[in-house]
């Protein structure tokens, strides 16, 4: 399992609520999905995965809009070209 | 800070507020508020009018709001998880015979005022916005609703403070939009389009940035890095001397927050979406003297007859 699957089993595990599954593609920041308690969640898991701190000033919507783009950011490459 | 981009020569706000002291047109009887007279409130009224006409011409009301609000308000606002280091509060002497009587006595009254008051009864608005929401709770917006309101402001920001630059007390005009998603969206970058046409007509420099609120801990990184990362936020910086500049208005889009906090609906029962555009007007005075100087000879007229109000009679609307 890449660790973008590990991410998504525990964005899933996580946050998905009401029968709603969160995919590689699903925005993350619409309908309320994550608040600012679950943002920082989100960025300490990332960079317990990653190994590196994520400064704020690296957090945008073009880096950060769903697991796709964050895997393609800030996680290793093969993981978003393995899955 | 980077300073905003403006090719003229500029003054210092040290420079300004010296020299208005000088004329005796600014004087500070408790650090945080100004007085003004004189040349310099004449301009201070005059650039008021100009945006409060701006706001005018999109909001279907204007309110007059009183000089406090209410504590229970400013926690369904969530206010106290928000911006609690800010607030001032406003209490009353005692009513009780022998503390009054012991300062009437008091070599010292001043000194003892804080003692011989009572708790704080009302808080002194940190915001004039904060004034609206409540005024729209439990009722449905069928269509975007539009609220322009000005008062005084009270944010104690400690150290900070300088003249004109960040008061203790300082004036706040304000559009509330309440409505749809898209609708506030649109009216938050209406208000920008506006605000840059009328730069343009004072001759001030200036640029919109994104921005975020200084949210108070614990919950505060978590709070700014959304707002950043949505775009909720942006604030029109000002040249106010050589190498700085500051926040003169600023355009916020709050998504559902206030009406899911006052429970304000749109009419298919979804809580109502809210933004406000808010100009700090002493802010807007000190940017125009510290690019055109503190000599009235040297301003644009930005009377009645200027280009702007006759030409742009709806700029909210018409700008884009």
């Amino acid at each position: 399992m890449s660790t973008a699957d590990r991410m998504l089993a525990w964005l899933n595990r996580r946050f998905a609520e009401g029968g709603r599954t969160i995919g590689y593609r699903t925005l993350l920041f619409e309908d309320g999905l994550i608040d600012s308690i679950r943002i920082l969640e989100i960025i300490a898991w990332v960079e317990e995965a990653s190994g590196r701190t994520v400064p704020d000033s690296q957090i945008s919507m073009d880096r950060f809009a769903s697991v796709e783009r964050i895997a393609a950011h800030f996680l290793e490459r093969s993981d978003v070209d393995g899955r | 800070m980077r300073p905003i981009s403006w090719n003229g020569p500029m003054w210092t706000a040290a420079e300004i507020v010296d020299r208005l002291r000088e004329r005796g047109e600014l004087w500070e009887p408790v650090r945080g508020a100004v007085g003004l007279r004189g040349e310099t409130l004449r301009l201070y009224e005059e650039l008021a009018a100009a945006i409060g006409t701006l706001t005018r011409s999109v909001a279907e009301e204007e309110w007059r709001v009183p000089a406090v609000l209410d504590f229970a308000s400013l926690a369904r606002a969530d206010y106290f998880a928000s911006f609690p280091q800010w607030l001032t509060v406003a209490s009353h002497l005692s009513s009780d015979p022998g503390r009054l009587e012991r300062l009437a006595r008091s070599a010292d009254p001043a000194g003892l005022v804080g003692a011989m008051s009572d708790p704080c009864e009302a808080a002194l608005p940190p915001a004039v916005c904060y004034h609206v929401y409540p005024r729209f709770a439990g009722q449905r917006v069928d269509s975007p609703t539009l609220v322009t309101v000005e008062g005084t402001c009270w944010r104690h920001e400690g150290k900070r403070l300088f003249p004109l630059e960040r008061g203790w007390a300082f004036t706040m005009r304000e559009v509330v939009c309440l409505g749809t998603r898209d609708a506030v969206e649109t009216f938050r970058r209406r208000g920008i389009a506006a605000t840059r046409a009328l730069l343009a007509t004072l001759g001030l420099g200036g640029e919109v940035l994104p921005a975020t609120d200084p949210f108070f801990a614990p919950t505060a990184r978590g709070r700014r890095i959304l707002q950043a990362l949505k775009g909720l936020k942006h604030e029109l910086r000002l040249p106010s001397g050589p190498a700085a500049d500051l926040a003169a208005a600023s355009f916020n889009h709050h998504e559902n927050f206030f009406g899911e906090a006052f429970k304000i609906r749109l009419p298919d029962g979804t809580p109502a979406a809210s933004g406000c555009v808010a100009f700090g007007l002493e802010r807007w005075l000190l940017a125009f003297l510290a690019t055109h100087g503190p000599d009235s000879a040297a301003w644009p007229s930005i009377f009645p007859d200027t280009p702007w109000k006759r030409t742009v009679s709806n700029p909210m609307e018409e700008a884009s």
